[in-house]
């Protein structure tokens, strides 16, 4: 019966594929993000000039992860690769007070957009490690995380340097896609 | 900071081209780190020009020692524009490098350790002045500003002593032949309140160079002050 069970499951669950964006302001630490995701490593980066595109495979989930520019002028182009979206990975430099207003305007504006209405959103208040950095009930506040109407979302406190909350981040979105969400 | 919202396409025209004009400088021709040609990215707070390689390192320290922006594909606010103006990679390395023998190999150091040494261990940053980042202060108080600025901008003309002009300050930047720095009033049109301001924020990144090469920063005090 147990064996019938995990075949039905995997069988409706095993192959579920979904296509998932990481955005955020530069040097919030997306690309770093992705590869640890992916390689499980610290990799050395430079400031993402158009996109990485990796495929992380998590809890019978195959994610085709997005990690697009975070640059002033080329956030504008984030919205080509808003079609068919399922998740949003929205990541925030906690330790960059001066810039969450920033954060939390393009945030909203993300949530605004038509294509994106079905996304469920995963925010990772990332850099813990470094000094200064807001928890994760701060960055909720800046950036007003309690005007998000009609969506699944979840904030983590994340270190993609020490590899802190990426995976438990992840567990949550398996989870919510698995139960329909997205 | 940052706010694309408050910098219009007009003044974000005017800034790429006073950043396109300090690229052009020979003080900034190579990257202030690692000295390759043609630096392209910044770090706003220490006031310098890098070049990409160098500007994924200088992002992997955090915004508490470097906050890295490109100078084509980032929207500026004036003041990191004109601390840009005012510091520049020579005046920079002045500090940072003080202490550097002269026949230092920087080639033999990996360009991340380098930078590490640079300017998280202060290793060879000069003991005299403090001043050479508008890390704290300055930016804090400009944020602030930008939110009640046209009451912050009368305060500010108001509590701003005539008599500190720091005409040192601009002698030595001539000597040195780094540009000299001034308002960009005739190439930008700040309002009224944007210019106090910002005219505000440079009394308080000046400094003065005696002879003995003393430093002292310029008032007031009230709101500016580097750690």
């Amino acid at each position: 019966m147990g064996l019938v069970f995990t075949k039905l499951f995997s069988s409706l669950f095993g192959n579920k594929e979904a296509r998932i964006l990481v955005l955020g302001l530069d040097n919030a630490g997306k690309t770093t993000i992705l590869y640890r995701l992916q390689m499980g490593e610290v990799v050395s980066t430079i400031p993402t000039i158009g996109f990485n595109v990796e495929t992380v495979q998590y809890n019978n989930i195959k994610f085709q992860v997005w990690d697009l520019g975070g640059q002033t002028s080329i956030r504008p182009y984030w919205r080509c690769y808003f079609p068919n979206t399922q998740a949003i990975i929205y990541v925030v430099d906690s330790s960059d007070v001066d810039r969450l207003v920033i954060a939390k305007e393009e945030f909203h504006a993300i949530l605004e957009e038509e294509e994106l209405k079905g996304a469920v959103v995963l925010l990772f208040a990332n850099k813990q490690d470094l000094p200064g950095a807001l928890d994760d009930a701060a960055v909720t506040e800046a950036l007003e995380l309690h005007k998000i109407k009609n969506r699944q979302w979840a904030i983590f406190k994340t270190s993609a340097i020490k590899g802190e909350g990426l995976f438990e981040g992840l567990d949550w979105l398996s989870n919510t896609l698995k139960s329909g969400g997205g | 900071m940052n706010g694309k919202a408050s910098i219009s396409k007009e003044l974000n025209a005017k800034h790429a081209k006073i950043l396109e004009g300090l690229l052009k400088l020979p003080e900034n021709r190579e990257c202030a780190d690692c000295r390759n040609r043609a630096p392209r990215w910044a770090s706003v707070n220490l006031g310098i020009f890098i070049c990409m390689q160098c500007s994924g390192i200088h992002r992997s320290l955090g915004v508490h020692i470097s906050k890295v922006r490109s100078t084509t594909l980032d929207t500026w606010l004036p003041d990191q524009v004109s601390f840009m103006q005012f510091m520049g990679n020579v005046k920079s390395n002045r500090h940072w490098e003080a202490e550097m023998p002269p026949n230092f190999d920087r080639s033999k150091l990996a360009m991340e350790k380098f930078i590490r040494m640079k300017y998280v261990e202060k290793r060879w940053a000069s003991k005299d002045e403090e001043q050479s980042t508008s890390n704290g202060g300055i930016m804090k108080n400009n944020r602030r500003l930008s939110l009640e600025e046209s009451i912050l901008a009368n305060h500010v003309v108001q509590i701003l002593p005539p008599i500190t002009r720091p005409r040192g300050g601009f002698i030595d930047t001539q000597k040195k032949n780094s540009p000299p720095f001034k308002r960009p009033s005739s190439s930008v049109d700040f309002d009224k309140s944007t210019k106090s301001i910002a005219t505000g924020n440079i009394f308080n990144l000046l400094c003065i160079y005696d002879d003995n090469k003393n430093f002292s920063t310029v008032p007031p005090s009230t709101w500016a002050t580097f750690d």
